[in-house]
């Protein structure tokens, strides 16, 4: 029988199994660090909330409160929009079923739901008239869902002042349920422009037509 | 849970960077003899170059003038052309060659193999060179070659093999494969895992054709064949890396299809005719070298087919479609690790063509060689797939 290199295999497997656990720890530890950035911008968001609901919460006068309220808004508003950005990336690079995905996006449509909530605390102490727009969606075989989802930036980039706020219903969490009973919203794609609930998918200029009426 | 693909993924990685890892190591333990030239005997033995042809009036000239050339006694050298029933010219330029002592054998078309063994029946010497009609050796490429013999369990010894006189990119290409196929050949020769005795040029023993029979008629990959069956008993098969042997390459890349489909076609046949190597009674050419050569076309069409289901799933490139960001937020532990099997691969190249004295390569021309010809792998055993099982003939 022919001579077997049993140390020779033997000293690849070590090695070779260290380099691929060293590529498995450092493919984890990107991985870990793109989620605790992306909970780390979520964090700052939920603060900046916060401060906004501390704000509305002090006795200051309308002329002197407003004016920063608005323009913590506006800010607040870019951050939360380029977040969305950022989870909508990620969600198509790791797909919809990663673990990391769904719970980011549940805690944000959270946070986007409070948003919505303070926008409306806004406009009814300052008594402007932020236009808001809540889009209700599902991934299950909706593809009005799909396109009523490429409206959001069309839309965006021709109304910067118009909150817009997209809710999957798909993930069940309790708010969201509570703004679709609120509404009226049973079918999808829904959307609630300004209050009124309008069912099936819009253009950005029937959108537009609907802010202006 | 990890679903079959992620395994299948992750165990493939494994694997290749296995391979890759095992194979560094036995270049590492064996490096004071990657280069080495062991020294002719003083007295060279009786020596019968064979050179079986068929349609090569172009370049058979050419090769009998290198094998006349080549450095041996001229009364221990012996030159013999089998013209396999060539319906050009060939056989009259050898012909032309007889006046040079050149013995020319002429049989009705009947393949390479039974060419060889045509000529066999007239090599009454102690060595056997055998050489393709379209191959030209340096001069001193069998002295190099015949050093090798002094250990008695050598049967048969293999050369440099090198491209000759590359022109086109694709012809570059094959320059570069066949560099780096050599330095694979070194490091196989180390665990007697030599699997062809290449056709442009090889030495073997006499004696050896004796004892395990001649060329298989029937095969289209008889060089391997031959190759196969030395392994099954128990010989050795050395590898040089400076006996030089050139050999004409395909211009085109369907001549380049054609070639590399019939190699693996024959490949195939080989591995079921000689399925009984896969043990360890042949060392590790029994459990690396045949099970990674079996290993390799599967896992060729795991790939691809890993591919094509990433692909009508409509999984996104991430970098097309989103970018350096998109690869960033993408990013996996296979990511990583196919990073580091194409570093490791890297560094396996620049170490074989480091070995090879005198032949220089540039880095981007490397790593194009490794975006742009390495796929092309995929297509020759795809369209090797598309003939097995269109059933259509093998033809030499």
């Amino acid at each position: 029988m022919r001579s077997i290199s049993w140390k020779t295999y033997l000293a690849a497997f070590v090695i070779s199994a260290f380099l691929f656990g060293f590529g498995i720890l450092a493919g984890t530890y990107l991985t870990q660090s793109v989620n605790d950035g992306l909970e780390l911008q979520l964090e700052s968001l939920k603060g900046r909330s916060g401060e906004v609901e501390l704000l509305l919460s002090m006795n200051a006068s309308q002329a002197l409160l407003c004016p920063s309220l608005e323009a913590q808004l506006s800010e607040f508003d870019r951050q939360t929009t380029a977040f969305g950005a950022k989870l909508d990336l990620l969600e198509n690079t790791r797909g919809r079923t990663d673990a990391t995905v769904l719970r980011l996006k549940k805690e944000y449509m959270v946070q986007q739901a409070r948003d919505f909530l303070l926008v409306q605390k806004i406009n009814g102490y300052c008594g402007t008239s932020i236009p808001t727009i809540l889009f209700f969606y599902t991934n299950q075989d909706c593809p009005e869902c799909t396109r009523q989802g490429l409206v959001g930036p069309v839309l965006k980039q021709k109304r910067p002042d118009v909150m817009i706020y997209a809710f999957d219903v798909d993930l069940k969490a309790p708010i969201v349920d509570a703004l679709q009973k609120v509404n009226a919203v049973n079918t999808y794609p829904s959307l609630v422009v300004n209050g009124q609930t309008l069912p099936g998918y819009r253009s950005a200029d029937a959108i537009e037509q609907k802010l202006e009426g | 849970m990890l679903d079959l693909k992620t395994i299948l993924e992750y165990g493939l990685a494994f694997v290749t960077l296995f391979a890759t890892v095992f194979f560094l190591l036995v270049f590492l333990e064996n490096k004071d003899r990657v280069r080495e030239s062991p020294k002719p005997p003083k007295k060279l033995p009786s020596l019968t170059i064979l050179i079986p042809a068929f349609n090569e009036e172009k370049t058979i000239a050419a090769t009998l003038e290198s094998a006349l050339q080549a450095q041996w006694p001229g009364a221990r050298k012996k030159i013999v052309v089998i013209d396999d029933g060539s319906t050009d010219a060939t056989l009259k330029i050898a012909r032309s060659y007889a006046k040079k002592g050149v013995l020319v054998l002429h049989q009705k078309n009947a393949g390479k193999g039974r060419a060889l063994n045509n000529g066999l029946k007239h090599a009454d010497t102690v060595m056997v060179a055998t050489m393709d009609s379209d191959s030209y050796m340096e001069k001193d490429a069998l002295l190099k070659l015949v050093g090798y013999f002094a250990d008695s369990k050598v049967a048969a010894a293999t050369p440099l093999m090198k491209v000759w006189q590359p022109k086109n990119t694709l012809e570059k290409f094959q320059r570069i494969e066949y560099l780096l196929t050599v330095f694979s050949r070194k490091l196989l020769s180390f665990i007697n895992g030599i699997n062809v005795t290449p056709g442009p040029l090889s030495m073997f023993r006499k004696s050896v054709f004796d004892h395990v029979g001649g060329y298989d008629e029937r095969n289209i990959l008889e060089d391997q064949e031959m190759a196969m069956r030395i392994q099954a008993y128990q010989y050795k098969i050395a590898s040089s890396m400076d006996a030089v042997v050139y050999t004409a390459v395909p211009e085109s890349l369907s001549d380049l299809i054609g070639q590399r489909v019939r190699w693996h076609r024959g490949g195939i046949r080989n591995i079921l005719k000689h399925y009984y190597l896969v043990s360890p009674r042949y060392g590790d050419f029994g459990i690396l070298v045949m099970p990674l050569a079996i290993l390799s076309i599967f896992s060729l069409f795991l790939v691809f087919g890993l591919a094509l289901y990433s692909l009508l799933t409509g999984a996104p490139n991430l970098l097309l479609s989103y970018g350096i960001e998109g690869v960033w937020f993408g990013l996996k532990p296979l990511h990583v690790l196919s990073a580091i099997i194409l570093a490791s691969s890297v560094v396996w190249c620049y170490v074989g063509i480091r070995q090879l004295q005198g032949e220089t390569l540039s880095a981007p021309f490397l790593a194009l060689y490794l975006i742009l010809y390495a796929p092309l792998i995929t297509l020759f055993w795809l369209v090797t797939a598309f003939k097995e099982i269109k059933g259509e003939k093998l033809r030499w």
